[in-house]
């Protein structure tokens, strides 16, 4: 079956012109869901419903949804349910076409989790660049309020929501929970210390929820047609669809929602159109330029977390970013790294030192003018990275040095001597901003 | 008693309160965990790393049973991380590793990524001898850089940043661990300074103007780990190894500061914290940092003078003393010893007050006798022992009267604290905003005068509660029934009803109400009052004290150093005698001939600046025994120079009762020949007593100091207060100000710019040029903007001061300092009114604002000559 033909939760009606307008959205069965959880259900009800779908956390850590939900204290008001639109993992694109195109489904999975938790007072936060995104939601936000979806007493029901949009300054960090939060406090985006967890002191020190855009963009659909509905795709353990990011040197890069556990080959060459000019892979990220590289003989995994796991890697957001077999791997690593340079928010000194050492012996292999031991030099101070920072941003700076050393130590040998050709494409697609 | 649990500790076991963290419970064994960013008075970060350790915790079986070895012993299971062990909290059965290869390495490599960006310029480091980084560096670093050949890549940063007058940053020794911005977040709650940019570019900059903003900030060059935060006043001036740390106690205000001078060479180097967990903890104010430099200042009297001919000429002290003893007995013989009259000052120690006070009670012979010029009241009783400790597990705290932020820097501290990090109530009382209404729960904003409304109406409130609530009742009820006064006392209650006594007071009903509510389910209150209100107002709260059954609780803040010890030392009136303000009356109306002042000043102090000076143009024979000529030396016919608390031993009293010991850390201040030889010095002020005494024919037998110390702490002790009720009745009648005048407010400023100040290089640059606070409104009205030139006018005189507007004051009233460089509010206060009311009119618009600089600080940042203060203060009759 061709990929449009395909069964999908979140991109069945993304292409839909005027999706993101409120009429064309209801006309296609939209807030339906929240009708429904308002008229017939309670708030236990749709988290039960949710943890009974299995639903893991898209933004890269695949916890359950419905067990973080269950763990907000009950009778500690306010409580908050925040909504990270922070995107900024290199090779990860997929909240940003759901923004755009299709602001309504988040709007009204992120309401179904408020009504869950028992949230009055909702978060969605933005990224810095998404401007054209935080322009849709916006407009969606102020239609969905017209047509009496939020606010007081919510199609008289009696439950109270305000939904408010903010936008980040523009940092990878505040895509990382609590520094989110502190962010959204109008804090420095710097990671908090756990615990005390988000559930139980998040936002303004009240139990809160931070959950990915794409997660709650799959409750619609698990409360309209059923957790049952939502089980009959994915693995046991990670039931559903994940939308996946492919970019690279492939044919059609783009987002491809598929079930959990499709094999990335099949995704590569049925869904991506394969390999740009039917060359070889030398090397692929699963999930994101966070997780450690694989070569092209992990190609049948099946993209799930456990598959991948056991792969060598972490499926994290899902971002597949293929590399053709003329990739020069030391160059991949150099960009990669001097994106987490940029983005070390600078609060602990192994990521805040580490990378700009990391960076300044890759710049000098760039060059040509390595030293002999440079590979170790750079594993050694990428092990005194990883595992030893605040947050896991130390670790996936940390991760492209150790898996790319790993597998083609030559390169680097090579680059002792040998400048990076400059003509070799980077192909990361998701824009950084910079 | 709290949850405790067990941990072991690379091998020792450690007992700790369950939620100690890991890094706490080593030091208990000794065990020094290295550290930067950890602190323990700061909230737990985890930034820099250093301190990672392994930990392990016991394994369970399914069943949750502990999993065990063969031998019995618990199995552990190790974390796959290694942990920060400052923000691991010990729990029962943990396992900690902080010294295994694996964890040696790790610090090496934090080192190893702090040293690669440090400058290593230790040799020029004033922090050098005293820098973690330093000792970090020589117990774990490996000796060389294997980026070494990256060096010139270095961040290339400031080194002589400008941070404020006080502080001067250097950012390539910073290394980011956050220590300063939390202890101003935090324990100063002044959010001052703030990390900026992110990653590799983080760096510290203040976020005020006047930048670092704070009366705490050179604390944080104390906490700084390495030299990236310097003083600006000891820059270069010392290796820290070769000073002397004398251990003193600071007397600038009443919290009896405990601190270490650095002295090398008779001079001082600088002065720094002395941990204190009882008194100022780990913390010491600008103020004790910066302003003790006028000790070693060459403009310090070393001779006596005498007064020949009109004018005052050097004299040895055995002339000087001579004459003083000479007009004494005169005095004495002609009109009786009450024609004498003796004032001493809050800044003499304890033996100087004592050995002054039985000078002039029982070898002169008068009763005029006081330590200063205007009526405060004490604490009734006895402070609790451990005031802090109490204090600080108060779920209620009640300020009146009072503005620690300006007055008493450690209670400051503390009360931020309590407020903070205990959350205890606070209810802050005053006739105006003060810094501490940012934490207070809530501030209750009174109209000056109407104190006994106010209190009677929440006592009311608090008696009613119980006598509806059965559950309070049987405690409370306890606390009155059958205590002294207690009927008549709660008839009195009779007329403040809720509306009234917040309509005197000109508060909100409900406001009076939730601090009622506050109050009567406390658990434990506290009632701290400014030494300023009048005895009525103490009475009443000493009736909420016993109400609440706790006399002890309720405490007088004195701003002043050793305002309880000379007190108590006997500087107080006797039977018939008069008081300060009584004394310059006589004086001035001829009664009295022989006016000896010691460490004090009636131009400054006394509430009536032109009483105080015609007295002193009346008086036949006036002694100063002070520490620099002046204003009041003019109108001496002797000056005695006194040696500083720094010059002597003895003993201090601060506020809260608490006797601590000062150690002498230079000679008393001497003048030399070119040969060296010593011609003449200052003197302690109990030698200076004791002397006179000896030679009006009384010999103590006292030699040294000690023997004063002795008599002192001979004194009867102070017995706790007992609990009775006084009825108080609320007499003044409510302020309103005249149609087209205000009611003038004052109180008290720390930089106020007084006499130490111009020996105070650094300090002396950030007193503010004077000014009025009027509220926004009044302003707008009146066509006064921010920073204009006014006139304050009164009845007895105007003064010319800046406006500065806000909502500090209500409308209706003005706010001035006591006293600032030489405007001083006693020059147009009316003493015999209620209050005094002023006229307000613009003389010249503000200034354009570039010449004016920061914050109408004196000197903005960076070097620079101070501003001509030319704002003219001229008295006009
Ligand atoms: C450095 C870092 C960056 C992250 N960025 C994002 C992000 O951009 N978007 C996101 O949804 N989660 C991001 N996360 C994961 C979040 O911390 C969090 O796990 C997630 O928002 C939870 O949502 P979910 O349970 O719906 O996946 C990031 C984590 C780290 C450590
Ligand atoms: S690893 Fe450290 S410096 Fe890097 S982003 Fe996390 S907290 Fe900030
Ligand atoms: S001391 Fe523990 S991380 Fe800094």
């Amino acid at each position: 079956m061709a990929y449009e033909d395909e069964p999908k939760i979140i991109h069945q009606h993304i292409n839909v012109p005027d999706i993101k307008k409120i009429d064309v959205y209801e006309a296609h069965d939209g807030y339906q869901a929240w009708r429904k959880a308002l008229s017939e259900m309670s708030g236990d009800d749709v988290l039960n419903e949710v943890k009974a779908s299995g639903l893991a956390g898209r933004g890269g850590a695949w916890f359950p949804t419905g067990m973080k939900w269950s763990f907000m204290p009950k009778p500690v008001f306010p409580k908050y349910l925040v909504c990270n639109c922070d995107e900024s993992e290199p090779g990860t694109f997929s909240n940003r076409e759901i923004v755009i195109k299709h602001p309504h489904i988040l709007l009204e999975g992120f309401m179904l989790g408020c009504y869950a938790i028992g949230c009055n007072h909702g978060y969605i936060y933005v990224r810095g660049e998404f401007m054209q995104g935080y322009a849709t939601l916006r407009r969606a936000l102020a239609e969905a309020r017209a047509r009496g979806y939020v606010g007081k007493n919510v199609l008289g029901s009696g439950f109270d929501l305000e939904i408010t949009l903010h936008v980040g300054a523009g940092a990878y960090i505040c895509g990382e929970e609590t520094a989110l939060l502190s962010s959204l406090e109008g804090d420095r985006g710097q990671p908090r210390l756990k615990p005390p967890f988000p559930a139980v002191e998040g936002l303004y020190a009240k139990p809160t929820s931070v959950n990915n855009v794409e997660t709650l963009s799959n409750v619609p659909f698990i409360i309209g047609q059923g957790a049952a509905a939502f089980r009959q795709w994915g693995t046991e353990k990670a039931p559903g669809m994940k939308i996946v990011s492919v970019s690279g040197h492939v044919n059609k890069p783009g987002n491809y929602e598929v079930p959990v556990g499709t094999s990335i080959r099949k995704i590569l060459e049925e869904y991506a159109g394969g390999v740009l000019g039917g060359k070889g892979i030398k090397v692929f990220f699963p999930g994101g330029s966070s997780t450690p590289m694989l070569t092209p003989d992990k190609l049948d995994t099946p993209l799930d977390p456990q598959s991948i796991t056991a792969a060598g890697s972490i499926l994290g957001t899902a971002g597949l970013c293929i590399f053709d077999e003329d990739v020069d791997v030391v160059k991949v690593t150099h960009r990669l790294l001097r994106f987490y340079k940029h983005e070390s928010c600078g609060k602990c000194t192994p990521c805040r030192e580490g990378n700009d050492w990391l960076v300044a012996i890759l710049n000098r292999l760039a060059q040509g003018r390595g030293k002999d031991g440079d590979a170790d030099l750079l594993v050694d101070m990428a092990t005194n990275i990883a595992g030893r920072s605040f947050c896991l941003l130390g670790d996936a700076a940390a991760t492209p040095v150790l898996s790319s050393i790993k597998n083609f130590r030559e390169d680097y040998e090579k680059h002792i001597t040998n400048p990076i050709e400059e003509k070799v494409f980077i192909p990361l697609t998701s824009g950084n901003g910079h | 008693m709290p949850d405790l649990v067990t941990v072991t500790i690379d091998e020792q076991k450690v007992t700790v309160p369950k939620g100690s963290l890991v890094i706490e419970a080593a030091t208990q064994i000794g065990i020094d965990v290295p550290r930067f960013c950890y602190h323990p008075k700061l909230s737990a970060v985890g930034m820099c790393r250093m301190c990672l350790g392994e930990v392990g915790m016991p394994k369970m079986n399914p069943d949750r049973t502990p999993a065990l070895n063969e031998d019995g012993t618990p199995q552990i299971a190790m974390m796959p991380k290694p942990q920060t062990l400052c923000t691991t909290q010990a729990a029962e059965g943990m396992v900690v590793l902080s010294e295994t290869p694996a964890v040696v390495k790790m610090r090496q490599a934090v080192l190893e990524f702090l040293l690669a960006n440090h400058p290593l310029d230790c040799p020029i480091c004033d922090k050098g001898g005293e820098c973690m980084l330093q000792d970090q560096t020589m117990a774990y670093a490996q000796g060389h850089s294997r980026v070494q050949d990256l060096y010139h890549l270095r961040r290339d940063l400031d080194k002589d940043y400008l941070l404020s007058e006080f502080i001067t940053l250097d950012r390539e020794r910073c290394i980011q661990c956050a220590r300063c911005t939390r202890f101003l977040d935090e324990v100063a709650q002044d959010p001052v300074l703030e990390l900026v940019a992110r990653g590799s570019r983080t760096m510290i900059d203040t976020m005020s103007d006047p930048p670092v903003d704070s009366k705490y900030s050179g604390n944080t060059i104390d906490i700084c780990p390495v030299g990236a935060l310097t003083s600006r006043a000891f820059r270069f001036r010392s290796r820290v190894w070769e000073v002397k740390n004398v251990p003193t106690v600071s007397m600038i205000d009443g919290s009896g500061t405990n601190i270490f001078v650095s002295q090398r060479n008779e001079t001082l180097i600088r002065v720094i914290p002395r941990d204190n967990e009882a008194i100022n903890e780990c913390w010491i104010s600008d103020r004790d940092r910066f302003g003790l430099e006028y000790i070693d200042n060459d403009a310090r009297l070393t001779y006596p003078l005498v007064r020949r001919d009109g004018k005052l000429e050097p004299a040895t002290w055995d002339e000087a003393l001579q004459l003083v003893t000479d007009k004494i007995k005169a005095a004495k013989e002609q009109r009786g010893a009450n024609s004498i009259g003796a004032v001493g000052g809050p800044k003499l120690t304890n033996e100087g007050a004592l050995s002054m006070a039985r000078l002039f009670g029982d070898v002169v012979g008068t009763p005029n006798v006081d330590a200063g010029w205007t009526p405060t009241i004490t604490t009734p009783g006895k402070p609790p022992a451990t005031f802090y400790e109490e204090l600080e597990g108060a779920d209620v705290i009640l300020v009146l009267g009072a503005n620690p932020n300006e007055e008493l820097c450690s209670l400051d501290l503390r009360l931020k604290k309590a407020a903070f990090q205990r959350k205890a109530h606070l209810i802050n009382c005053n006739p105006y905003k003060t810094p501490l209404d940012r934490l207070a729960r809530q501030s209750l904003i009174y109209n000056e005068g109407s104190e006994v409304a106010l209190l009677n109406g929440l006592a009311k409130l608090v008696h009613q509660s119980w006598t509806a609530e059965p559950a309070q009742t049987e405690a409370l009820r306890n606390n009155v029934e059958g205590r002294a006064g207690a009927t008549a006392w709660i008839d009195s209650l009779g007329p403040y009803s809720s509306n009234r006594a917040a309509e005197l007071a000109g508060i909100s009903e409900p406001d009076l109400r939730a601090a009622a509510t506050a109050i009567a389910g406390s658990e434990r209150l506290f009632l701290l009052v400014g030494e300023d209100v009048s005895p009525a107002v103490l009475s009443t709260l000493q009736n909420l004290a016993a109400l609440k059954g706790r006399s002890d609780y309720l405490v007088v803040l004195h701003p002043e150093p050793n305002a309880v010890g000379v007190r108590r030392a006997g500087l107080a009136p006797r039977e018939g005698g008069l008081d300060g303000q009584g004394m310059l009356d006589a004086t001035f109306k001829g009664n009295l001939k022989v006016l000896y002042i010691a460490a004090n000043n009636p131009l400054h102090w006394a509430a009536d600046y032109d009483l105080a000076q015609r007295a002193l143009q009346t008086a036949e024979f006036v002694v100063v025994q002070t520490l620099f000529e002046n204003e009041l030396t003019e109108h001496a016919d002797v000056v005695l120079p006194a040696a500083s608390f720094m010059e002597q031993d003895g003993t201090t009293t601060n506020f809260h009762g608490k006797v601590q010991n000062l150690k002498q850390v230079f000679r008393p201040r001497e003048r030399r020949d070119d040969d060296g030889n010593t011609l003449s010095a200052c003197a302690p002020d109990w030698i200076i007593f004791t002397k006179l005494a000896q030679l009006l024919g009384k010999d103590f037998g006292y030699t040294r100091v000690g023997d004063w110390t002795q008599q002192f702490k001979a004194l009867p002790a102070l017995t706790p207060n007992e609990v009775r009720f006084t009825p108080v009745t609320y007499e003044a009648s409510p302020a309103v100000a005249p149609e087209g005048t205000f009611q003038l407010l004052t109180g008290n400023l720390l930089y106020d710019g007084g006499e130490s100040f111009p020996y105070c290089d650094r300090l002396n640059r950030v007193v503010p040029e004077p000014f009025v606070y009027i509220n926004r409104a009044d302003a707008r009205k009146l066509g006064i903007e921010n920073l204009a030139l006014v006139e304050v006018k009164s009845a007895r005189g105007a003064v010319q001061v800046r406006a500065k507007l806000g909502r500090e004051v209500k409308a209706g009233t003005v706010w001035m300092p006591r006293r600032l460089r030489a405007v001083q509010v006693n020059r147009i206060i009316e003493v015999d009114k209620p209050y005094t009311a002023v006229t307000l009119t613009k003389l010249q618009d503000a200034p354009p604002k570039e010449t004016l600089p920061a914050d109408m600080h004196a000197v903005g940042v960076g070097e620079g000559t101070p501003v001509d203060m030319n704002i003219s203060t001229a008295v006009v009759p």
